[in-house]
């Protein structure tokens, strides 16, 4: 955070508690700006708009470039996992009873949400969907990419080039259906995590003692 | 009852696909056949709820040698259903594409396939091992059928060459769907397209027409051996933009003259291995496979026309069109075929000074998502016809009844036989492996990869023959 | 005599050139005078076939028939051009099963599979019908080389489209234990079916790519090879069957399809699919033709219990379109209900521990128990 900020703050005497780490942040945008860039340039691919006169090789150079950076982005991150040894993305065993009670939650059968971590466990869900689905999508891209060269046995394994696309179309699909759903939320449902996905803090008063919210 | 003799021929060969000859001897004559299909594959059940605009593509899949007619009378069909006018253009090239399709068959069919039956030819495999008996050729001649048997080869691969000028690639060429034909139409084409025509028109008309009367004088009596039943229907084929039809349509039952009426054509599987079925209009015929069905001996449905079994192809043409024909036996055949090429090479030429180059040749205007569409065309061996159910740009309901289907149906209820069954009664047999009868057989060009829906038992049938 | 590093050479230059029998001719000759080769001993069976393969190899350029016949093969066995019949030519078979010759099988068609195979059969011995399956396995065995032509020996092709009423499949499926040459296509260009046995008379088996096919005549998608391929690049596409331009959008498989069609062509080198202004369906991948219909579209049907099918687009929009709606229906819900206003609100405060919070009566408003200022006279 710059200083000058950071001084405003403090005569301001605005407490401020930690939250998400550089790295994570660093994935967080780096990532969506990158997975944003693969999603838009895959679809203009897949359906060209007869107004838009693009470059199709341009457009292809620019889907491979997001593709390596985001790559890249989500192999950061699986490190600093690793290094930092964070858990806060794996679900418990605990936590998937939860799954029914955050259902009935958003089905509005419960007034609250379960307790939990840092991340419900329908966050994490998805979360952890992506962290299987993206590689999965990446090495099945990497297979096309070097088609008749080399990885020749992951389009073998997919049943062809035809299932390959489909299944990557597929797979981007549900990234765009399951991110919509992560925007919404994290707009409407945690506005602090959202402060602190930008500022790496995050300002939360005390709930007052006679009328606590929750 | 009398003793007869059971004979079975499996495979009959130079005919597409495999069939199986059942005959029943006495004294060298066949008293009773039965001739069946030993493959299904079940085309009607696939095509279902696939995109009716494929149905060119797909269809023509049922048949290599046959494919363009099939492509053709798909998008007939398929046009009629879902209201696509076709531009005169599109119809010229596809007339193109089918002639030049039925100019390869015409060629390959009477050297390839029927030929062999006359002539000795080489020492070397395919030609060995030889089908003795009765080979009329002298030495010279055979030497000389064997030169014309590779040259024809050769000519015919012009025939599918023109056929890949407008459509792509032969077989299953890509011009053909509902609207016209896909390919533009350009001088360089034209030029291609009507050299190739030279060089056919001159192979049939110094080559093959000699052929033929060189058979025609050694085997006289094959003209009138290998009669049909007198009944021949044709549905009439390649039309003109202007209206007319270069086959006429009609029916001919024991000489009588008709017009074809589409709703007097039933089907029915009495003795195939279907689910029974009565006689019905392919509207309301279904496709299930039973092979436990006690009287069934092929695949083939029975199709009649107005419960007749009729004759189709080359020969029932040249009747309804009232050519000049020499005899309805098996040389009969051969003559009508051979005349036809001519005929066909010839229209060729002039659809092909008829094009327009850059005018609009495909109209993909689709007027209605839903309907009903019947598409008839003649193929290289008769009649064809490809009935199809639209329901939101998807097929609900698809039959076909093919040339093949018609010449070599099963039996119907009252044990009526097909046209193929009945053109070897009576013939006196010498010559092994019923060398006679094959003869007689190919002579209607049988197309059994065709007969869509066709099979046969794990044991060969025995029923009883009462004569 | 060549090796096999210029034979590659040779294929490649044939196809540009459209000559490569005439480059590889005097070569064969050399070889067959010198003994070096035999001719190949052919065998070929047909099952649930429509004969286009025949028909496509009758087709060929170069070489021609009389040469085929005469110093390249044995064409012992094949229904469209054997002059034998019935016993005398399944003699044929038998002979060459005896003898313990080297042949090459071809076979042409989908292996039925449906009743035991009893929906096909192929041959007559003791007058027992054989089925088809039956009879490939048998060869297949027994056979030097197995070489499956056509889209549907290979991968099962259009007889085994969905619902596979005859359950085809390929010969590759029957035959696990050994290797089988997939020449794919539908039907297959003679110059891959005539190559491929040249190349097996010649150096034995060729090299083979991902799905057993011949890796010189299918080692490049027709994408990379494609004349219009400038269009694609540039963006300028068809919007409709019958144009000059890319047909990507009008469903070109030629992305997903690995063949030589465009710098080999078809019949007499002059035209081919995409030349004749229609979309490539990928006739020599497997799961051709169900994953390549409909054929103007480049994302197959997906086919629903029940027989009816829809587009993978569809489906790919009704997903987003069900999470739109979801989401759109959580939003007004919970503006109705009032819960984003107290969760924009609450989620800058700090909870601690554990909070009960009951309901009262007074609609969105949550007090936590003991609260002195509730209005509430239940506690």
């Amino acid at each position: 955070m710059r200083k000058t900020l950071q001084k405003e703050l403090t005569r301001a005497k605005i407490n401020l508690s930690k939250g998400f780490p550089l790295p994570v942040r660093i994935f967080h945008w780096g990532f969506a700006f990158t997975l944003t860039g693969i999603i838009l340039t895959g679809f203009i691919l897949h359906k060209p708009l007869p107004f838009l006169a693009l470059t199709y090789s341009k457009i292809f150079i620019y889907h491979v470039i997001f593709g390596w950076l985001a790559t890249a982005f989500f192999i950061f991150r699986l490190v600093d996992m690793l290094i930092r040894k964070d858990k806060t993305l794996l679900p418990s065993l605990g936590e998937l009873k939860n799954l029914p009670k955050l259902l009935a939650y958003y089905l509005f059968l419960r007034p609250y949400k379960p307790p939990s971590g840092q991340y419900n466990i329908g966050q994490k869900l998805i979360f952890i969907s992506w962290l299987i689905l993206f590689p999965f999508l990446v090495l099945l891209s990497l297979g096309s990419y070097f088609a008749g060269q080399h990885l020749d046995w992951v389009v073998k394994f997919i049943g062809g080039l035809q299932y390959l696309r489909m299944t990557k179309y597929l797979g981007a699909v549900y990234f765009v259906a399951t991110i919509l759903l992560h925007i919404y939320l994290s707009l409407t449902e945690d506005l602090a995590s959202l402060q602190s996905m930008v500022t790496g803090y995050e300002q939360k008063e005390k709930a007052p003692k006679n009328r606590d919210f929750l | 009852m009398s003793f007869l003799e059971k004979k079975t021929v499996f495979p009959v060969t130079r005919i597409h696909n495999p069939m199986l000859l059942e005959a029943y001897l006495e004294n060298g004559v066949i008293q009773d056949a039965f001739i069946s299909d030993t493959l299904y594959r079940g085309f009607e059940q696939i095509l279902e709820n696939r995109p009716a605009f494929d149905m060119p593509y797909y269809t023509q899949r049922i048949c290599g040698i046959c494919s363009s007619a099939h492509a053709i009378t798909a998008a007939y069909a398929v046009e009629q259903a879902m209201g696509i006018q076709v531009p005169p253009n599109g119809h010229l090239l596809r007339n193109l594409i089918v002639g030049s399709d039925f100019l390869q068959n015409h060629l390959r069919y009477f050297y390839l396939l029927s030929m062999p039956d006359s002539f000795r030819g080489p020492d070397i495999p395919p030609f060995l091992p030889h089908l003795e008996g009765d080979l009329r050729l002298t030495p010279e001649e055979d030497k000389k059928m064997t030169e014309h048997y590779f040259r024809a080869m050769e000519v015919a691969r012009y025939a599918h060459a023109a056929f890949g000028v407008f459509g792509g690639k032969a077989p299953h060429g890509h011009g053909i769907i509902p609207g016209g034909c896909t390919m533009d139409i350009d001088g360089d084409k034209i030029n291609r397209f009507r050299g190739y025509l030279v060089t056919i028109l001159e192979f049939i008309e110094n080559v093959m027409f000699p052929d033929l009367e060189l058979l025609i004088e050694r085997y006289p009596e094959y003209i009138h051996l290998g009669k049909g039943n007198g009944n021949f229907l044709s549905v009439g084929g390649f039309p003109d933009p202007s209206g007319s039809t270069l086959f006429q349509h009609g029916v001919v039952l024991q000489e009588e003259y008709y017009p074809f009426d589409e709703k007097h054509i039933t089907e029915e599987a009495t003795t195939a291995w279907y689910k029974d079925q009565e006689p019905a209009h392919p509207w309301q015929l279904k496709t299930e496979p039973d092979r436990e069905q006690p009287m069934g001996y092929t695949w083939i449905k029975a199709p009649r026309y107005q419960g007749h079994p009729v004759e189709v192809g080359p020969l029932a043409r040249a009747v309804i069109d009232k050519q000049k024909i020499i005899g309805y036996g098996t040389l009969g055949r051969h003559y009508s075929r051979v005349q036809e090429a001519k005929k066909i090479a010839e229209a060729c030429f002039q659809w092909l000074e008829r094009l327009v180059p850059g005018a609009e040749t495909l109209n993909t205007k689709v007027e209605q998502e839903s309907g009903i569409g019947v598409g008839f065309m003649e193929a290289m061996r008769g009649a064809l016809g490809h009935w199809v159910k639209v329901e939101k740009g998807r097929v609900k309901h698809y039959q076909i009844i093919t040339p093949s289907t018609w010449n070599f149906s099963s039996r119907d209820e009252q044990g009526g036989r097909s046209v193929g069954e009945e053109a070897i009664l009576g013939l006196t047999i010498k010559c092994p492996e019923l060398k006679e009868a094959g003869r007689v057989l190919r002579s209607f060009d049988p197309c059994f990869s065709c007969s869509v829906h066709l099979i046969e038992g794990g044991n060969l049938r025995t029923f009883k023959i009462q004569v | 005599m060549l090796n096999r590093r210029q034979f590659l050479k040779l294929i490649i230059q044939g196809a540009v050139l459209g000559n490569f029998i005439n480059l590889i001719s005097p070569e064969l000759e050399k070889a067959l005078a010198q003994g070096e080769i035999r001719k190949l001993p052919i065998i070929m069976i047909e099952t649930g076939t429509c004969t286009g393969d025949s028909i496509s190899l009758n087709n060929i350029w170069t070489p021609t028939f009389s040469d085929i016949f005469n110093n390249i093969t044995e064409w012992r066995y094949d229904w469209t051009l054997s002059q034998g019949q019935g016993d005398l030519l399944h003699q044929v078979i038998l002979d060459t099963e005896e003898s313990n010759t080297d042949f090459v099988l071809l076979v042409q068609g989908s292996i039925v599979q449906q009743d035991k195979g009893n929906y096909n059969h192929v041959a007559l011995e003791n007058g027992k019908l054989i089925t088809g399956v039956d009879m490939v396995r048998r060869l297949g065995l027994k056979a030097k080389y197995v070489v499956a032509i056509g889209s549907c020996a290979t991968y099962g092709g259009p007889a085994s489209g969905y619902p596979n009423p005859t359950n085809s499949t390929g010969v590759q499926n029957i035959l696990p234990e050994r290797r089988v040459i997939n020449v794919s296509g539908c039907p297959a260009h003679p110059d891959w079916i005539m190559g491929t046995l040249l190349h097996l008379a010649l150096y034995g088996e060729p090299e083979l790519e991902k799905f057993g096919r011949p890796k010189m005549f299918y080692g490049e998608t027709i994408h990379n090879n494609c004349p219009r391929r400038r269009y694609y690049d540039q963006g300028i596409f068809a919007t409709d069957v019958g144009q000059k331009e890319c047909l990507y959008r009008v469903g070109c498989k030629g992305p997903v399809t690995y063949a030589d069609c465009p710098i080999r062509q078809w019949n007499d080198r002059f035209n081919w699919p995409i030349g004749c202004n229609s979309p490539c369906i990928g006739c020599t991948e497997p799961g051709y033709p169900d994953l390549m219909e409909p054929f103007t579209n480049h994302f197959p049907d997906i086919p629903f219990p029940g027989g009816s099918r829809a587009t993978t687009d569809r489906v790919g929009r009704g997903i987003l379109g069900l999470a739109g709606l979801g989401i759109g229906s959580y939003f007004l819900a919970s503006l109705y209900k009032g819960r984003i206003h107290r969760t924009m609100i609450s989620s800058t405060l700090k909870k601690k521990g554990k909070l009960k919070i009951r309901k009262v009566e007074k609609p969105r408003t949550y007090y936590p128990k003991n609260n002195p200022d509730a209005n509430n006279s239940n506690n």
